[in-house]
């Protein structure tokens, strides 16, 4: 910030300053050039200049123009606010749980999507005390089910799970699916759990069809592994999101270690590369190529990937781009995004190098606000991530919530910290300083 | 030859296992290629992200106790929050009116928004929990034509060589019937917080010209000491709501050798590119600030090193809005700010048609003398209410613009 330093000097202090008649040279041209830029120092005007303007401007102001865009969110195609819509047609049932569903796809005008399904004889009991049929989380004893809509509001569920569980790796649950259209055929891409809990192993497998509406069929092979012992996804392969791009497919995933612990990470989220839906999946050697973000959620967006990244981490709740699909760089900030979305976002799989975006798509809400232990359902989002559509209220960023947003349980402050913090009150709260 | 192999076989797992990023967080950036989101969690933020950053909060609400809730009251912009001999205080626009917020048909008592027809109000605490408040105004409204007659609103605390200042704008149209929300800076000085206060009666951070970035509104002063003068932060506008590529808005500052001015502005104006209330602190030699909903950096916390320059340090979720923080150091300009564990915050009712705001208390961990790790979570979840609540669930009127574009 010299620039400021020496703006401020010439404006402040030059012309004040008494100058003898035998002033040097250098001083004069000094004061010269100060004095230029006294004379062309203007404030910051109300319009809002197209380019990056040549005065000195803050650090704030310069970042307008290096990082996101004059306009900021309403000139910015990857920003967007999310509106909610509750679904029809899937009845909230106690034990039932619809959760982590994947993108929307249309064929023959029919909208399809797939999803994290339980049904189970009780809710999640928790680790400790599940059994062969009673769940341990949200997500355990779980299937792939599949439902249409021609609307995208109105939903039909199948009578029965699209995919169900394999009697090999997989067989106590599998999971949070991703859908792949490729070549003609369908694939899906799911968690495969033997166990479920914390830090249990956890690889991809895949299933495929020559229709959306099945029959589907377990392929043998897992699709894509934890990382070696030692490193950042070691684990846990979450969240397969297939992407196809330049030539190849790409799926992207929630990664973790067996290790716990500040020191550790805790999640990051990777991608893996192949020539073939069935793999082998090869994995970035750049890997992690997200830092934040609790589910994957990536789409083609013009000639590369985008993302968006809600949850966890620095970088929570953001839309991401990447042009190579592993060094991803944050486009904007957003707010109350959707969970586990599952956009429809046909160009994706296209693999033309010209992603167009999304308008909406389907996510999950747990209704009491936890994570795991109760029946989520699915909802549908809206908003104007796409190139090709115009909605200005989707731009907007002033949003306000009501009280019962803050007192709900998660956000309301617990009785157990409030004792915390009136312990430590009086060594906390000192004499305001004057 | 075989003392090599045990070489190599010793050195290659090492070699292998470090080109794939560890599951233990390396401390320094690793040496072997990256992306740039790794790369980023050490030039930008740091290996242990949010929970390694002294300025990553998650904020948890409590209401406040001890006010009278009314659909004709309206509590909201609390100032900082003092504690001057083991006493809490906040200053705060109060508004007592006929009826509720009725847009353009204000009248001399009915209000058209929510901070018209405002007093400035003071209530005290000795937990800050439950609150009392004053039986009247600490400032009224200077009878017309006095400056800010019709409403004055969103006042911030100054204590400066043993004096009290209030700082608050000053309306003197109904607020958004003409030109949006004109109103500039004035303030109230007293020897005491219990008051009485003496509005000064004129501007002391006036309107930038015609064409500036501020030419219509200094909204929100917000008033820290700092490298020996008066920062007053505060949030400048147009007032045009971005019609003709305006500037929406932003937040500059303007800085003073005494209360009452001169205010000089900073040639740097804006210093923060986003946010819809001001909200700074001293943090260690420098100026911290919570930055939310508005702008491309919404719900940030940021830090400039000379107050003037703000990077990005956090990402958060549902900050407080208008948050006046317990800040005990802010006019203590030792070069070693300590930063925020609590404050006071609003909330407003856009649901039930009566416009009107309540305080809330937030708490937090923004401050270098306590550790909490549970404010340190950034793994927010909310309930289906939040999302289907008046703000975030899609209406009738965009569902047909949408299904109209989408056939």
């Amino acid at each position: 910030m010299k620039v400021f330093v020496g703006f401020a000097e010439g404006r402040d202090a030059s012309p004040r300053r008494p100058r003898t008649a035998g002033t040097a040279v250098p001083t004069l041209i000094a004061i010269l050039f100060l004095m230029t830029a006294v004379a062309e120092h203007k404030p910051f005007p109300a319009v809002i200049p197209e380019t990056k303007p040549d005065f000195p401007l803050s650090a704030a102001m310069e970042r307008l123009y290096d990082e996101w865009n004059p306009h900021e969110d309403r000139g910015n195609e990857l920003y967007s606010n999310f509106k909610y819509t509750e679904l029809n047609g899937f009845n909230r049932e106690e034990n039932v749980s619809r959760r982590d569903p994947t993108k929307v796809v249309k064929v023959d005008g029919i909208y399809h999507v797939w999803y994290t399904g339980r049904r189970s004889e009780c809710p999640p009991v928790g680790l400790k005390k599940m059994t062969g049929t009673k769940p341990g989380t949200d997500w355990d004893l779980a299937d792939i089910w599949h439902a249409t809509s021609t609307n995208g509001i109105d939903w039909v569920e199948d009578k029965q799970p699209a995919v169900r569980r394999p009697a090999g790796q997989g067989n106590r649950s599998i999971c949070t699916p991703g859908i792949l259209v490729y070549e003609g055929k369908y694939y899906l891409y799911f968690q495969a759990y033997n166990k479920v809990g914390g830090q249990e192993y956890c690889p991809v497998r895949v299933a495929y069809a020559d229709s959306p509406n099945g029959p589907w069929t377990h392929h043998p092979v897992n699709a894509v592994e934890p990382s070696p012992e030692g490193t950042w996804g070691n684990i846990k392969i979450n969240d397969p999101c297939p992407v196809v791009h330049n030539g190849r497919i790409l799926i992207y995933y929630k990664g973790a270690p067996i290790e716990r612990g500040p020191e550790y990470v805790l999640r990051m989220q990777g991608v893996a590369f192949s020539k073939n839906p069935l793999g082998p999946f090869e994995a970035s050697k750049l890997n992690p190529v997200i830092n934040s973000g609790h589910e994957t959620c990536m789409f083609a967006w013009k000639d590369g990937v985008a993302a968006l990244v809600a949850l966890d981490g620095p970088e929570k709740n953001t839309i991401q781009w990447s042009p190579d699909g592993e060094n991803f760089k944050v486009m904007s900030m957003i707010q109350v995004p959707p969970v586990a979305p599952g956009p429809y976002c046909p160009t994706t799989f296209e693999g033309k190098g010209d992603g167009r975006g999304f308008t909406w798509g389907l996510c999950h809400i747990n209704p009491d606000g936890g994570g795991a232990a109760n029946e989520s359902i699915l909802a549908r989002f809206d908003c104007d991530l796409s190139l090709d559509h115009e909605i200005p209220v989707f731009k907007r960023n002033n949003l306000r919530f009501n009280e019962q947003t803050y007192l709900q349980q998660g956000v309301r402050l617990p009785p157990n910290v409030k004792k915390q913090i009136d312990a430590s009150r009086k060594r906390l709260d000192r004499e305001t300083v004057r | 030859m075989k003392l090599a192999a045990i070489c190599c076989l010793a050195v290659l797992p090492i070699i292998a296992a470090a080109e794939i990023f560890p599951a233990l967080i390396p401390e320094e950036k690793p040496d072997y290629p990256v992306s740039a989101a790794v790369a980023r969690l050490y030039d930008q933020w740091n290996p242990h992200e949010d929970r390694g950053n002294e300025l990553y909060s998650n904020f948890k609400y409590s209401p406040v106790e001890g006010l009278e809730r009314k659909a004709t009251i309206s509590r909201r912009d609390p100032s900082k929050v003092l504690l001057i001999d083991g006493v809490y205080h906040v200053w705060y626009t109060c508004r007592k009116t006929a009826g509720i917020p009725a847009g353009k048909k204000a009248t001399d008592t009915i209000p058209s928004f929510d901070w018209d027809l405002c007093d400035l109000w003071h209530a005290t605490s000795t937990d800050g929990w439950t609150w009392t408040e004053d039986e009247k105004p600490a400032v009224t409204r200077l009878a017309k034509p006095g400056y800010g007659w019709r409403s004055i609103s969103t006042t911030d605390v100054l204590i400066w060589e043993g004096k009290y200042y209030l700082y608050y704008q000053g309306f003197n149209e109904i607020p958004g019937l003409n030109v949006g929300d004109r109103a500039a800076v004035t303030v109230a000085e007293a020897d005491s917080p219990y008051g009485p206060w003496k509005p000064v009666g004129k501007v002391v951070v006036d309107f930038g010209k015609e064409g500036e970035w501020d030419s219509d509104a200094i909204h929100d002063p917000y008033p820290i000491i700092y490298n020996g003068k008066i920062y007053l932060y505060y949030k400048g506008s147009p007032q045009k709501g971005g019609r003709d590529d305006t500037i929406v808005r932003a937040q500059g500052v303007a800085i003073a050798e005494h209360p009452l001015g001169p205010f000089e502005k900073s040639p740097m104006n804006p210093v923060i590119n986003s946010g819809h209330e001001t909200c700074m602190f001293p943090f260690k030699d420098g100026v911290a600030a919570i930055v939310s909903l508005d702008g491309a950096e919404k719900n940030t916390v940021q830090y400039a090193s000379d107050g003037i320059n703000f990077e990005v340090k956090s990402l958060i979720q549902i900050p407080p809005v208008a948050p006046g923080p317990f800040c005990y150091d802010a006019f203590a300009d030792n070069g070693n700010g300590r930063g925020i564990t609590w404050g006071l915050c609003h909330i407003m009712d856009k649901e039930s048609g009566n416009n009107n705001s309540t305080l809330a208390r937030f708490d937090c961990d923004l401050s270098l003398d306590v550790d909490r790790q549970v404010f340190k979570r950034n793994n927010l979840r909310f309930n289906d209410e939040t999302y289907f609540q008046k703000s975030t669930k899609m209406n009738g009127w965009l569902r047909k613009q949408i299904e109209g574009e989408t056939k």
